[in-house]
């Protein structure tokens, strides 16, 4: 009688192994550097986005920073006076602090939802100081996590 | 005594598979390596325009606000200020050589980028003072048309 002799149970199981061990950590490093890409073309606007938002209030507010309006708001480089009210922070992007590139003049306010959202906190820390917080968030669309990249805080002096 | 090796058909089902599996493991790799060589120019790019408008930050907002002066039409994109020493400073988009010039020396001069567009604004208060300057720079990758980036910087100048 011919004997036939196939793979073990055993044999099978340690093949399967090595070769997830193998291929899945490939795939989900390609996911990861994918992801991280994502975000990296955004890094250096958003950095300079958020510096601009320090700007523009500090545009608005150097003749008289008492006149700031304590509270958090949108603000792109065509505001005059800091009047846009945001309910943005970064647990709740929306529609109010969304800045669209999609015109040729720059970023400004958003008509839909966008990869960038600014918001700037302004907060009185105590009675002689007036705090700005310029925040930029970058959203990806195709994932649930957004990033906050940076922050930049300024004082005034009130006089 | 029985001594039995592999037959030339299991042998070559073996390679085939080892093929098959190599072919599978390595096209994550070729697109890493890819992603990672793209990534990097792309970042190079970025790093190189936000270079130079950090430059052009500085100068700005050591100048006289109140000489600022855009000068705009549909072939020419300048701005013309007093710096921090009271030399006269013109920034123009030249769209012919895709880049800007500072008093007609290259200040954009970079392997990496090209200026496809750039915009000067100055946003007045209600008593006509200049406040803001805006300067948005439409860049792409040298050789990758695909890689296009939109960076803006506003300065309110700190010398009224």
């Amino acid at each position: 009688m011919k004997t036939y002799k196939g793979a073990t149970l055993v044999g099978s199981l340690i093949a399967i192994t090595i070769l997830t061990i193998t291929i899945v950590p490939l795939l989900n490093l390609q996911a990861t550097i994918a992801r991280a890409r994502f975000f990296l073309q955004y890094d250096n606007t958003a950095n300079l986005l958020s510096t601009e938002g320090i700007e523009i209030v500090r545009a608005i507010a150097e003749d008289d920073p008492n006149s700031l309006p304590l509270g958090t708001y949108f603000v792109d480089y065509k505001t005059k006076n800091i009047d846009s009210t945001s309910d943005c922070d970064t647990g709740n992007l929306n529609q109010s602090c969304a800045l669209s590139a999609t015109n040729d003049i720059g970023y400004v306010k958003g008509d839909r939802n966008d990869v960038f959202y600014r918001f700037v906190k302004i907060e009185k820390p105590s009675s002689d100081r007036v705090q700005v917080t310029s925040t930029v968030v970058v959203k990806n669309p195709r994932s649930t996590q957004n990033r906050v990249y940076s922050t930049f805080t300024e004082l005034f002096k009130l006089n | 005594m029985n001594k039995k090796g592999f037959t030339l058909i299991e042998l070559t089902i073996v390679v085939s598979i080892l093929s098959i599996l190599m072919l599978v493991i390595s096209q994550p790799l070729v697109s890493i390596i890819k992603y990672q060589r793209e990534a990097q120019k792309s970042d190079n790019m970025r790093d190189n325009l936000q270079f130079t408008l950090n430059k052009m930050e500085k100068e700005l907002k050591t100048s006289s606000a109140s000489s600022f002066i855009v000068i705009e039409d549909a072939s020419t994109k300048k701005l013309s200020f007093k710096n921090q020493f009271g030399g006269n400073v013109t920034y123009f988009f030249d769209s012919s050589k895709n880049l800007i010039t500072k008093n007609d020396e290259n200040l954009t001069e970079s392997d990496v980028f090209k200026v496809d567009d750039a915009y000067f604004t100055i946003n007045k208060d209600e008593r006509g003072q200049n406040k803001l300057i805006t300067v948005v720079v439409k860049a792409s990758a040298i050789n990758n048309v695909e890689d296009e980036v939109k960076m803006q910087i506003s300065v309110a100048p700190l010398n009224k």
